[in-house]
């Protein structure tokens, strides 16, 4: 079975100047791929360019025919001067499945209604989205994400700026989408401690370094491949199932010392 | 004589002033929410250049301005359109806003034409009327095929809308997922630009630069404090700018006004109602 992407000796950056080159990898059906970096290190630069937002610079992107993406943006990216209920933002979803020149049907909005039924926000379809709350918000994302029934789910930051019961419960839904149908998954976050316990694989990024890496996560969360990437002496520790890295300082400043 | 002996003469004006009001309302909406205001303005400029460099040319090889003006379609109505599309095709393009950012270029995009036209308005002094009569409108006394113009450009773009709608509305609100969904956000951004573009070279013949623009701005931001859906917002939109159209038409010949001024003085009252709802609101919060 090929892969759903992969990419081969890829170079990825804005107007002609790399910034991470020879990247390889391979996403298959039901993988769960945690994107983390430093700020800056080009995690969302590598995500719009495997989407197709943005061309690559060289190297070659393959996608199985019929491949088909689910974005959840950054919530703040949707300006709240749109006056839209937030079932219409779900259905927008559709759109693209839909077609131009045709009509949005009952199917369609029934389906809508279906996903947000599952992430939780039913309830909410006829509120206005500006009005939500920024977990409300990402959940309506999600739901819009996941109306197209994508093969790929692409998430950016879905738990950026949340307190902690905010990120804890968008981070059970997304658990529980992976676990419940095996939706293929790719998630930016710049929060190492959050990916370290949810992805099944990790892509390690630090575009400024060229480092590229990636693996399965229990491979890759090491004290050197961490200090390699993030410049930083960091320890791993299990605990009760569970994964915690701590960080202890920069390891440039220790070499200079 | 009054207004009702009067309207054989000022149909066509009223017609020509509720046809633009009509569709320049309902483009409105996307102009407020996608925060293009300037992207109008610099167009509305570009176009009436357009106007101003075929009547230029034309001089230039001794033909008369009545001439010019009474070939209207073929030239300076060609150019206004043309100037007008190929600036929104660049001005649909994204910048990128290190060296110079998007306010700048559109500041530019306003500055430089309408410094070049008062230029050419300068140059061809002596046919200087003939050539404000298209370049600012004249909202009273519209020709008949000027008319059909304005019907037939309205009719073509309100049909494009009604068919790209959802498409439209995804790529303003999210083009980024829009596109990483598969849709073709860059064309159906410049589709949409270029209806625009269309609308404001065509208007602004109609019935003048200033009132254009106000049909663009005023009724969609009168809508847009009102309502918390969209299909609505395009509705109050449109009734907001066909009624401010009528009533400052009817104002202005009633005491003597300039019509295009009445009208949007007419459009800012519709402001009100949504300054108050919003004055409401922020007191009940306290």
């Amino acid at each position: 079975m090929p892969p759903l992407l992969a990419a081969h000796d890829l170079s990825i950056g804005y107007g002609g100047r790399p910034l991470l080159s020879d990247i390889d990898l391979s996403i298959e059906q039901g993988d769960w791929w945690g994107v983390v970096g430093p700020n800056g290190a080009g995690k969302t630069t590598l995500i719009k360019t495997l989407l197709g937002i943005i061309p690559a610079l060289r190297g070659k992107i393959e996608r199985r025919p019929g491949l088909s993406f689910g974005y959840v943006p950054q919530r703040g990216v949707i300006d709240d001067i749109f006056p839209l209920p937030a079932l219409d933002v779900v259905v927008m979803g559709r759109y693209p499945r839909i077609g131009p020149c045709r009509p949005v049907t009952r199917a369609d909005r029934e389906l809508a209604l279906r996903y947000m039924e599952r992430v939780g926000i039913a309830h909410l379809a006829r509120k206005p989205f500006r009005s939500l709350s920024g977990g409300q918000k990402q959940r309506t994302l999600i739901a819009r994400g996941l109306v197209p029934e994508p093969d790929v789910l692409v998430l950016d930051e879905p738990t950026d700026g949340m307190d902690l019961a905010g990120e804890t419960g968008i981070m059970e839904l997304i658990s529980d989408l992976q676990r419940g149908s095996g939706q293929t998954l790719l998630m930016i976050s710049h929060s190492l401690n959050l990916v370290a316990n949810h992805a099944k694989q990790l892509m390690l990024i630090h575009g400024a370094e060229g480092v590229f890496r990636t693996g399965m996560t229990d491979e890759l969360l090491n004290g050197k491949t961490l200090e390699e990437i993030y410049h930083l002496s960091v320890d791993v520790h299990s605990f009760a199932g569970r994964r915690f890295l701590f960080a202890h300082g920069s390891t440039d400043t220790k070499e200079k010392a | 004589m009054t207004f009702l002996d009067a309207l054989p003469i000022l149909q066509n004006g009223i017609l020509a002033g509720v046809v633009v009001a009509l569709v320049s309302a309902f483009l409105g909406v996307y102009v407020i929410l996608k925060r293009i205001v300037f992207v109008s303005a610099a167009i509305s400029q570009i176009s009436s250049l357009g106007v101003a460099c075929a009547f230029l040319v034309a001089v230039f090889f001794g033909h008369h301005a009545s001439e010019v003006k009474s070939q209207f379609l073929s030239g300076p109505g060609l150019t206004s359109v043309v100037f007008a599309c190929v600036a929104a095709i660049i001005l649909a393009r994204q910048v990128s806003e290190k060296r110079i950012t998007r306010e700048s270029i559109l500041g530019i995009g306003y500055l430089l034409p309408a410094g070049l036209t008062l230029l050419i308005l300068d140059l061809l002094s002596a046919e200087a009327h003939a050539i404000e009569d298209i370049l600012f409108g004249n909202s009273v006394f519209v020709s008949v095929d000027q008319l059909r113009v304005q019907v037939a450009t309205a009719v073509a773009v309100l049909l494009i809308h009604l068919l790209l709608y959802k498409e439209f509305i995804f790529t303003s609100l999210d083009p980024e997922t829009a596109t990483a969904c598969g849709m073709r956000t860059q064309l159906f951004n410049r589709i949409l630009l270029l209806t625009i573009a269309f609308t404001i070279s065509v208007s602004i013949m109609s019935i003048g630069a200033l009132p254009v623009f106000a049909f663009m701005v005023i009724p969609a931001s009168a809508a847009l404090t009102l309502t918390e859906r969209l299909r609505n917002a395009f509705l109050l939109s449109v009734v907001f700018g066909v009624s401010a159209a009528l009533v400052g038409f009817y104002l202005s010949f009633v005491f003597s006004l300039p019509t295009g001024p009445a009208m949007l003085t007419t459009a800012g009252l519709f402001l009100i109602p949504g300054g108050l709802r919003t004055l409401v609101q922020r007191w009940r919060l306290g």
